[in-house]
């Protein structure tokens, strides 16, 4: 028992992470826009994330130390105050979104305007932070959000045609009026994400926070190749019934509303009931993960106490900056500006951010002082390697991109 | 200083990436309106499939309830949006008056179904949104004939 709560880490990191309000609308966006054309970005998507952040989960248990609070003192003041600056807006625009999408499913289950729930959910995601144990928040919120798995039997119950579905995810074509650069910015905003920075800064500062150590190597794998792909596949099953119920009839999804109407079609209350508890748990667990990681970051760059293993009184600026970072979110979305649109354009900018978060990462893994034999491998840096080109292709495209397909109309 | 005119102009630009442009020629008229026929026919589309749950009993009044407002004002918003750009010659008139009678109709009947969701008369549903059929085959045809 002791084992299976000890990966609940990676489920938390992963639902609330891979499958945070940016992952819910972007794969039911882009299933009821393209179908199956672009499912092949998750299992992209899902590869790059579990290769940094096993690397993160190594350097925490490695060195007992979070890779943001490395950076810095390995790179150098200004690298770690631009890292800081790009992760820390990502993180927060992110947190406000997330704020919004716990009110979202608050409105859909009660028909109570989202905005009077603001104020409430972002009190709500203090208090947590604030009271609840680390290991607590991890296993209600990462195993709450196990709910989401009811998008996968819908999916099934809708009867897909399999041998179509494969075909469309394997030989991609766009539908007449479709033009690739709007295919490419949709591609790169489900790979942002997937790799939004706060998942590696979550998850290697929850590694210090649950003091991992040599020994803990195996719990660290775990969570990384069972809950991101997990993750994935609550990721393809969303896109899955978006492209079932919606693509056919030519709509688009924009509102969380109609992410979890095929739940009500193909399975009843129940099924919709459930899904609206999947989504509650994921948004705010992902509410925590963004608004710690907000507190982490800025704490780790000024090397000031951190953590919720410390009295909060003894990691005061920790914890101001988060209340600092809940207070600004909440009062962003308050403007009433859309929740989704906040979301859209948060993985966007999360995309052009990748690279100050993973070139870091790829450098302090291969740095024998922190990881003594613990290094990066072959294997290892060669994907990382891979992956790097990548991140920097897909960020130097996302603004010419959204510029000129005016953010994917 | 630069680097602070560059942030500047990203900003705007991605700002402005989400505005709609105006239209110079019929050409460009034609092709907004049917644009916006397509856009108002997703939402239509929705409204169907959420009467469809509602009918079978699938989905509660809250649930119901958020759905069908949501489609009326992006319905809303769609028809306002359309309205707003300048016709530019007398010829364009009578497409934006077709165009608008089918919004409009389509806006009424989400605005009765969001009333007798708001009632709780959820079994009225069905009846009630039989109009959007042959609206969303009309906007369709709209759309297709302009695009």
């Amino acid at each position: 028992m002791r084992r299976f709560f000890a990966i609940t880490l990676g489920i938390l990191t992963a639902i609330g992470g891979f499958v945070d309000i940016g992952d819910l609308v972007a794969n039911a966006l882009v299933g009821s826009r393209y179908g199956f054309a672009l499912a092949w970005v998750v299992p992209v998507g899902v590869i790059g994330i579990c290769l940094y952040a096993e690397m993160c989960g190594r350097v925490a248990a490695a060195s007992g130390r979070a890779v943001f609070d490395l950076i810095r003192e390995r790179l150098g003041p200004r690298w770690g105050l631009g890292n800081l600056t790009a992760s820390f807006l990502v993180t927060a625009l992110t947190l406000a979104a997330e704020i919004g999408g716990v009110a979202l499913a608050l409105e859909l289950a009660s028909s109570v305007n989202y905005l009077l729930w603001i104020p409430m959910v972002g009190f709500l995601v203090w208090l947590v932070i604030w009271r609840v144990r680390f290991e607590r928040m991890e296993q209600v919120f990462g195993l709450g959000g196990l709910a989401l798995i009811v998008f996968a039997v819908a999916f099934w119950q809708l009867g897909p045609d399999w041998g179509q579905l494969i075909h469309n995810a394997t030989h991609p074509t766009l539908e007449p009026g479709e033009g690739r650069a709007t295919y490419f910015y949709y591609a790169i905003a489900l790979f942002g994400a997937a790799m939004t920075p706060y998942e590696v800064f979550f998850f290697s500062s929850g590694g210090v926070e649950e003091h991992w150590s040599a020994e803990d190597f195996a719990v660290m794998r775990s969570n990384v190749f069972i809950g991101f792909p997990l993750g994935g596949l609550l990721s393809l099953a969303i896109m899955g019934v978006a492209a079932l119920v919606f693509f056919p009839a030519g709509v688009q999804v924009e509102t969380l509303g109609q992410m979890a109407l095929p739940t009500a079609l193909a399975l009843g209350k129940i099924g919709l009931a459930v899904a609206l508890l999947g989504i509650f748990a994921a948004t705010f667990g992902a509410a925590l993960e963004t608004g710690l990681s907000a507190g982490y970051t800025v704490a780790q760059y000024f090397g000031w106490q951190w953590g919720k293993f410390v009295r909060p009184l003894q990691a005061a600026r920790f914890h101001l900056v988060i209340l600092l970072s809940l207070i600004a979110g909440v009062m962003l979305m308050l403007t009433t500006v859309d929740p989704i649109k906040v979301t859209e354009y948060s993985i966007v900018f999360s995309a052009i951010a990748l690279p100050l978060t993973y070139l870091p990462i790829l450098v302090i893994a291969n740095d024998p002082d922190y990881m003594g034999e613990k290094v990066n491998g072959r294997f290892a840096n060669l994907f990382g390697t891979v992956y790097l080109v990548l991140i920097l292709v897909v960020s130097a495209a996302a603004i010419p991109l959204m510029i000129a397909t005016k953010a994917g109309q | 200083m630069i680097g602070r005119a560059v942030a500047a102009s990203v900003f705007v630009v991605t700002l402005l990436a989400g505005c709609a442009g105006p239209s110079f020629s019929h050409r460009d008229y034609e092709r907004k309106a049917a644009h916006t026929a397509e856009e108002a026919n997703a939402v239509v589309q929705t409204a169907l499939l959420t009467v469809q749950a509602a009918g079978k009993r699938r989905a509660p009044r809250q649930f119901l309830d958020v759905l069908l407002t949501d489609a009326e004002s992006t319905l809303a918003d769609i028809q306002a949006s359309f309205e707003g750009v300048q016709p530019p010659e007398p010829d364009a008139d009578q497409l934006r008056s077709d165009l608008g009678d089918l919004l409009s109709r389509a806006g009424d009947v989400l605005s009765t179904l969001r009333i007798e969701v708001r009632r709780g008369r959820l079994g009225a549903l069905p009846e009630t949104a039989g109009p959007l059929t042959g609206l969303h085959d009309k906007l369709e045809a709209f759309a297709e004939e302009h695009r």
